[in-house]
């Protein structure tokens, strides 16, 4: 018994790292201290994004909802790939992948919510 | 305050008159609070276009790669108001990103009206700023 938790143990300390790296978009560089690439100690993204708003805590209200959830007018893109396309949070990510955080761009004159 | 150039002020006002009756959009780059360059960008959305625009995200991406080629800011996002004032809407407040200026222009009948820029302050609540319309010298 002891021994496969001693087994466990290892294989989490032996999985790979990555460190991935967030492209910040130029609205939010205030709060990465003007840094436009941030690299991240990540297997996927959501543990991407935790740990960039470890790094720069000031940038978590403008990308995740207080349930972590992410909010509504973000998308995430691998390269030029929507992670929505993929596992979503869960896509994984590998040391040379660079995560763009990109803000939806939307408005009008219609003065309501309806879409 | 931000200051615009001739060209690029032109810029936007023809892309809003053109663009008549529906909305059009794009983003504007420069420095130092001087807007030297547009880029436009077609309207994404499939209806309402009369009262609504939308970006592809990959546009966006675009424009910051251009930003960082040439070595300038992205400043900011502009779009128009067919037939209503370029006073930002409730939708619009809702949608918009911190440190970026929005710059509206009101068409009325295809015909330009007027132009505004605003910036959310820390409530999220729309500020204007005032626009400096800067000459653009040419040379004999």
């Amino acid at each position: 018994m002891r021994i496969d938790n001693l087994k466990k143990k290892l294989f989490h300390l032996l999985k790979p790292i990555h460190m991935p790296s967030i492209k910040i978009p130029t609205p939010l560089r205030k709060y990465t201290n003007n840094d436009a690439e941030i690299k991240v100690s990540a297997q996927n993204v959501q543990e991407a994004l935790i740990d960039l708003t470890r790094q720069y805590p000031d940038i978590k209200n403008h990308l995740l909802e207080e349930d972590h959830s992410l909010k509504g007018f973000v998308r995430l893109y691998i390269g030029s790939d929507d992670i929505e396309g993929k596992d979503g949070l869960l896509t994984s990510v590998n040391e040379n992948d660079r995560i763009n955080i990109i803000p939806a761009i939307a408005g009008g004159n219609l003065n309501t919510q309806e879409s | 305050m931000i200051q615009i150039d001739e060209k690029s002020m032109n810029n936007m006002i023809q892309d809003a008159a053109s663009a008549f009756p529906h909305e059009c959009c794009g983003f504007f780059f420069g420095g130092k609070g001087q807007v030297t360059e547009v880029m436009v960008i077609s309207n994404k959305r499939t209806e309402n276009k009369e009262r609504r625009f939308l970006m592809d995200p990959l546009d966006f991406l675009k424009a910051e790669e251009y930003a960082e080629d040439q070595q300038l800011d992205l400043m900011g996002i502009y779009h128009s108001h067919p037939n209503h004032p370029s006073i930002p809407s409730e939708f619009d407040r809702v949608h918009a990103w911190p440190n970026l200026s929005y710059i509206i222009i009101s068409v009325l009948q295809g015909q330009f009206d007027n132009i505004q820029s605003w910036r959310l302050n820390e409530d999220r609540q729309f500020e204007e700023e005032i626009i400096s319309p800067i000459k653009t010298h040419t040379h004999a």
